[in-house]
């Protein structure tokens, strides 16, 4: 499947007052893949996240979600109707019930698919008769789930799906997340967990403060980022290895810990001939490209 | 259709109880209508009885408030409860929302305005006693309009104030603010007071001595209320398209 | 902490009636010479037209005694149901703290804004009418806010009662707007009124007053002891329900 641009946006900005919770960012999602948003508490995912759907105002820049503008409420409608969107929360019509808000939701989208409810319906145990209100948060994940995915929507927008599920629900909604991307369905979620971001995304997107300070492939960022620990006799001054591809420099005594995003060969060429008496490559896993990103954002 | 549904859902609760409340002081008045008549110091007839305490004292000032309440709600509100994403995410655009909740909203005032005008004219032979259908449906019209515009007040309220509390207390002292600015002694003779024209006092149509609606029905005044009840639903709309969820 | 935050919860809420009703006040006592010459319904000016009495159309017994009475139910509404539904309350039963302590808190909050509130005109109306070249007496301004602290306490206690067992959003107002409205239709009933049961009748101390010798100001009587001695007796009872259903409740 050819991949397209599917989110962009261009400077997009909210301040509230003073604050500013997303500043100028670019970001660009592609169909037909799993899009991470990876970033701390607070760092803007919710607000980015409300304003692709129109849910917010951007006070400055420019968005495109599915060939439409997010600023326009007339083609921002046209696109909820290909969009499914699972909110932080999960919360749903309390005063019905699961076969209502079910008939409900359905009324607003004629390409509803009937087996895809049944068969959610089925897998996940939904009781028809119960009040939204009576239904635990992982059961209400779940319908929440199920009325995005029975839509088979062209892109699924989660914010923070598996906050405060227990660890067997966060495994299903994984699974429904990768089934839906094998249907076609490209998948954008915010997330703070980076082991389920790094299990079933390919792309991972960080954003710190607002800003985007990473925007890379999962792929290249296991080929490319790597640890390397040098040891020498006497103590390096940091400054010799400031060349390119090298993110970060962690002095301990006679101990150099680089981490490199790229250049590689370059980077443990130079080091060579620094003549150290111990080098080690290792590679590098999300948790520490993102912590590594996020500090250095600070 | 389903928007209809959910609009109806979240006010039924509120629509129900005013309902059953307003059918009920109508058979209560109606029911016992003799000993009811005695709050006044002198005689009065079955119609002036039925005008004093339904279309003109309780019953309306009750209808008031209720339609006050039942405009109460919406987007704003949905906010707090945490359903406003999935609402939002929803392929309708706002002032869709906001014009379903305000029609539904205005046909349970219609229905409301309804009740005493079906009620008391079927109840009264049952007591021996007459109240024309032409007066009670003409008085639920003019109670329609009322009810309507006082609807839209708190419906405006309710689309600015996000307090749970904040929008029904700001509406209720909007609709005080009117009431007493329509009374202010250079205004006082112009047809504005929508509590007079609702009970008729004062209104060339009302014919006091006899308690009955006499002349034609003021249609331009309802017209322009009706014109002032779509203008505010519209400055909701407005509102909510650029309000941030 | 506790009426910290028994009082934040209430403190929009009460800032906005308190704010309301202190400047409806102003409006009457400060545009009194408007007004008054602007009166020319009959039954609108029954004696003489004096500022004593325009004090009592518009503030003891008319506009401001309504929405005194009304805005009071917006003072009992909250609780715990209510924060079941903005998802606080198990948060606030988490504390170490019984239900009963949480209860009493909001309604010990609630009844001293209920006083302030009925307080305001008393400090408003003779202070200001001095500036108006008028006079009010305060021992009548302070009559009447005695009257609308008792009066208001049954109100107040009602919609605390009905919030507590009503958790539809604006059910519990709603109910009790219907059940202030019967309470006054009932007790207006001819076999029952000569009990004089009707709350916004002792609030206004309608058909009670009566003009001084120099027929320049009306004057209540003797405060209706018993009568509020009653209305308070009931809405403690009110008020003593919530806190038994609220103990029975799940959260």
């Amino acid at each position: 499947m050819s991949s397209t641009c599917i989110i962009e946006t261009h400077e997009l900005t909210k301040r509230y007052g003073s604050f500013e919770a997303v500043c100028s960012l670019n970001l660009r999602v592609n169909s037909h893949r799993i899009t991470g948003f990876l970033g701390r508490n607070g760092a803007g995912k919710s607000t980015t996240i409300k304003m692709l759907l129109g849910m917010t105002h951007p006070t400055a820049g420019a968005g495109v979600v599915l060939g439409k503008s997010i600023n326009n409420p007339k083609e921002n409608r046209e696109m909820r109707r290909e969009v499914a969107y699972v909110g932080e929360d999960k919360q749903l019509y309390a005063y019905m019930t699961v076969q209502q808000l079910i008939r409900f939701t359905k009324s607003f989208y004629p390409d509803w698919q009937r087996d895809v409810e049944h068969r959610l319906l089925q897998q996940y145990g939904l009781p028809l008769d119960r009040k939204v209100k009576a239904l635990s948060k992982g059961m209400r994940t779940k319908l929440a789930l199920l009325l995005a995915l029975s839509r088979r929507p062209a892109l699924l927008i989660l914010d923070e799906p598996s906050e405060g599920l227990d660890p067997v629900s966060i495994e299903e909604l994984l699974q429904a997340l990768i089934a839906a991307a094998a249907d076609g369905t490209t998948v954008f979620f915010s997330s703070h967990q980076i082991a389920e971001v790094e299990r079933i995304a390919e792309h991972v997107c960080i954003i710190d403060r607002g800003k985007l300070v990473m925007d890379v492939s999962l792929d290249d960022m296991r080929q490319d980022y790597r640890r390397i620990t040098l040891g020498f006799t006497q103590e390096q001054p940091r400054e010799k290895f400031r060349i390119q591809g090298i993110q970060q420099i962690q002095t301990s005594g006679r101990q150099v810990v680089l981490l490199a995003n790229q250049n590689a060969d370059a980077i443990l060429e130079l080091a060579r001939s620094m003549e150290p008496v111990s080098i080690d490559i290792s590679a590098v896993g999300l948790r520490e490209v993102f912590l590594e990103t996020v500090k250095e954002a600070r | 259709m389903m928007l209809w549904y959910k609009a109806w859902r979240e006010s039924r609760d509120r629509f129900l109880l005013s309902a059953v409340t307003i059918a009920a002081l109508c058979v209560g008045f109606v029911v016992f209508h003799r000993q009811g008549a005695e709050i006044s110091d002198r005689p009065l007839t079955y119609l002036e009885y039925i005008w004093r305490i339904v279309y003109k004292g309780y019953l309306r000032e009750l209808f008031v408030l209720l339609a006050l309440l039942l405009g109460i709600g919406g987007l704003l509100r949905e906010r707090d409860h945490g359903t406003a994403g999935f609402t939002l995410a929803l392929p309708v655009s706002r002032p869709h929302l906001v014009l379903v909740r305000a029609a539904t909203g205005l046909l349970e005032i219609a229905v409301l305005s309804l009740l005493p005008a079906l009620v008391i004219p079927a109840l009264s032979p049952l007591v021996g006693q007459f109240y024309p259908w032409s007066q009670s449906i003409q008085f639920a019209i003019l109670w329609t309009a009322g009810g309507a515009f006082i609807f839209v007040i708190g419906f405006v309220a309710s689309n600015v104030f996000g307090g749970e509390y904040t929008a029904p207390i700001a509406a209720f002292l909007g609709l005080l603010l009117y009431s007493v600015i329509v009374d202010l002694p250079f205004l006082e003779h112009y047809p504005l007071d929508i509590h007079d024209m609702m009970s008729g006092v004062g209104m060339p149509y009302f014919k006091s001595s006899v308690a009955t609606l006499a002349g034609p029905l003021p249609w331009a005044e309802l017209a322009i209320i009706f014109l002032i009840v779509i203008s505010l639903v519209a400055l909701a709309g407005r509102i909510a398209e650029h309000q941030d969820f | 902490m506790l009426w910290y935050k028994a009082w934040r919860e209430s403190r929009t809420r009460f800032a906005i009636i308190a704010s309301a009703l202190a400047g409806f006040c102003l409006f009457a006592v400060l545009l009194h010479h408007q007004i008054q010459s602007g009166v020319t319904n009959p039954i609108r000016s029954l004696r003489g037209n004096s500022y004593s009495e325009h004090i009592d159309r518009l503030i003891y017994s008319g506009t401001a005694k309504g929405m005194f009475a009304l805005l009071t139910i917006f003072l009992g509404l909250g609780g715990l149901l209510r924060e079941k539904r903005h998802r606080t309350a198990s948060f606030t039963l988490a504390l170490p703290v019984s239900r009963l302590r949480i209860l009493v808190t909001q309604m010990a909050v609630g009844i001293v804004e209920l006083a302030i509130l009925s307080l305001l005109p008393a400090l408003l109306i003779p202070s200001s009418s001095l500036l108006v070249h008028q006079y009010y007496p305060l021992a009548e301004a302070l009559h009447f806010s005695i009257l609308w602290f008792c009066c208001g306490s049954g109100i107040f206690a009602a919609a605390f009662l009905l919030s507590v067992l009503l958790g539809g959003e604006y059910t519990a107002p709603v109910a009790c707007y219907v059940a202030l409205m019967l309470e006054v239709l009932i007790s207006n009933w001819p076999s029952l009124r000569p009990y004089r049961l009707n709350l916004m009748w002792t609030m206004g101390e309608f058909g009670t007053m009566h003009w001084n010798p120099e027929h320049n100001l009306l004057l209540a009587g003797p405060l209706p002891w018993p009568r509020l001695l009653t209305i308070m007796a009931i809405a403690l009872c009110m008020l003593a329900l919530a806190a038994r259903i609220t103990q029975k409740q799940d959260y």
